[in-house]
């Protein structure tokens, strides 16, 4: 009987110990259909979120791109302006020095200038709305300022030699080469130095869309002070409205004065943006409390903020 | 509420403000109609669209329709049959500022509303905030605490 009850002991734990073998294959085949799914649902994850992206973005990257590629081509035409200069003369006239700074003050700098402004006014104005979840907008708003800046600002070698290739200068070949400042380089560089004055000093057609934008910033001061001494519940947006619409009006006078303004316009635009929002938090916070003249006050605001944006776009858009 | 409620009162409100954001709509209309730059209409419909959109919701969340007073508390009725009752206990201020009537912006400034514990706005007319005053004080014996006073030194 003993030796019965372990024989049919030993059956069962082989007959379990297949049991469990079996289930395991099976449990196994399963777990790696899983995991091969997931992973495939990882790479089209990967795919989507990349195409996204690069739709989104790639409208506000383009742009950037090329007033990288300006930029780098205005600063290496002045300095080696200045270096031609120097070696000829032993100094550097003031007009070179002019261009020279001009040259570093470029479009992407009020681009960058621009973006940057942009950004944080985004922030300020969603933390406000969405307190509870500030934290994650910033992180996703680093995250965009991320892609931005590597797709925008961070020019590969190839296109550096693409722009080398447009020029028929790469700064290698100069340095290389520095001492072959050949006639043939220096006119070169004097044509290109004129078409650069003569782009800068080139009437833009937006003067229009400017002198809307100055009317704009005037009323944008005006709404501000009347947040500031009339309501006290405004008063930071009020504040924040005053020192924008400053901005605006300084700017678009300066765009209209110097007649190149596509540096100006953008800047202009992302004030007229910062003041819209402003108006839009101050607006939603005046609902809490029923703050009729804080509403108006902050509805003006953001309509004039809506209206100089749109207008500062068209001009930076416009021939 | 186990109360009946005395009476419901209408409670109109934050309408300038709706319609400021229907004004700002319809400006965005009018900018990507009459724009000759493609992302400026875009501009023009997207944020015009974005304003009404989120100052509508906002108002729908934050602004009662009707408001009720009972003897536990204040009832309100928002939009879309959501309602909210803020007993007396969990009452922190019932502000009822009259502003500055003999100003246009002070009369401007003449408005209404309460603050639970728990730090949400209920905002009411000057008129309703004034009964509400008197319910709170009839049913626990003093008046509510009035925000005036950290409102006007912190802002």
């Amino acid at each position: 009987m003993v030796n019965l009850a372990v024989a049919l002991g030993e059956i069962c734990l082989k007959f379990v110990k297949t049991l469990i073998q079996s289930a395991a294959s099976y449990i196994e085949a399963a777990v790696d259909a899983i995991v091969d799914a997931f992973l495939a649902f990882v790479r089209w994850a990967i795919t989507f979120i990349t195409d996204v992206v690069n739709a989104a973005f790639g409208p506000v990257i383009q742009p950037i791109k090329e007033a990288c590629v300006s930029y780098s081509q205005r600063v290496n035409t002045a300095l080696m302006i200045g270096v031609t200069e120097c070696s000829v003369t032993g100094g550097v006239s003031s007009s070179t020095l002019s261009a020279l700074s001009s040259a570093f003050f470029g479009d992407l700098y009020w681009v960058v200038l621009g973006v940057s402004v942009i950004v944080s006014l985004v922030i300020a104005a969603l933390a406000s709305l969405f307190a509870v979840f500030g934290m994650l907008i910033s992180i996703a708003m680093a995250s965009i300022v991320v892609v931005l800046a590597v797709n925008a600002i961070g020019l590969n070698q190839e296109q550096m030699n693409e722009l080398s290739d447009e020029r028929g200068e790469s700064e290698g070949r100069i340095a290389d080469d520095a001492s072959s400042s050949s006639a043939s380089l220096v006119w070169q560089l004097v044509l290109d130095a004129t078409n650069y004055e003569e782009t800068a000093q080139e009437p833009d057609m937006s003067s229009l869309y400017d002198a809307i934008s100055i009317v704009f910033g005037v009323f944008a001061i005006a709404a501000g002070l009347v947040a500031i001494v009339g309501y006290a519940d405004a008063g930071a947006f009020g504040y924040a409205s005053l020192t924008l619409g400053i901005l605006a009006c300084i700017l678009s006078f300066g765009s209209l004065a110097l007649l190149q303004s596509k540096g100006l316009a953008l800047f202009s635009a992302a004030i007229g943006f910062g003041s819209f929002f402003w108006g839009f938090c101050g607006t939603c916070m005046s609902l809490g409390k029923a703050n009729q003249g804080a509403a108006i006050t902050n509805t003006l605001g953001a309509a004039l903020g809506f209206g100089a944006a749109s207008c500062s776009v068209g001009a930076f858009l416009s021939e | 509420m186990s109360d009946q409620p005395l009476r419901e009162m209408r409670n109109p409100i934050n309408r300038p403000t709706v319609a400021g954001a229907f004004a700002i709509f319809l400006m965005g209309l009018l900018i990507g109609l009459l724009s000759p730059v493609l992302v400026v209409s875009v501009i023009g419909y997207s944020l015009g669209t974005l304003y009404l959109v989120v100052v509508g919701y906002a108002y729908i969340k934050s602004t009662p329709r009707t408001v009720a007073i009972g003897s536990n508390g204040v009832r309100f009725k928002y939009a879309l049959g959501r309602e909210v009752l803020l007993p007396w206990t969990e009452t922190e201020f019932v502000v009822a500022n009259p502003g500055k009537p003999s100003s246009f912006t002070g009369r401007l400034r003449r408005i209404g509303y309460l603050r639970s514990s728990r730090g949400t706005y209920f905002p009411v007319t000057y008129d309703i905030a004034l009964e509400i005053r008197e319910a709170y004080k009839n049913h626990c014996g003093i008046y509510p605490q009035d925000e005036q006073s950290k409102w006007y030194t912190t802002n």
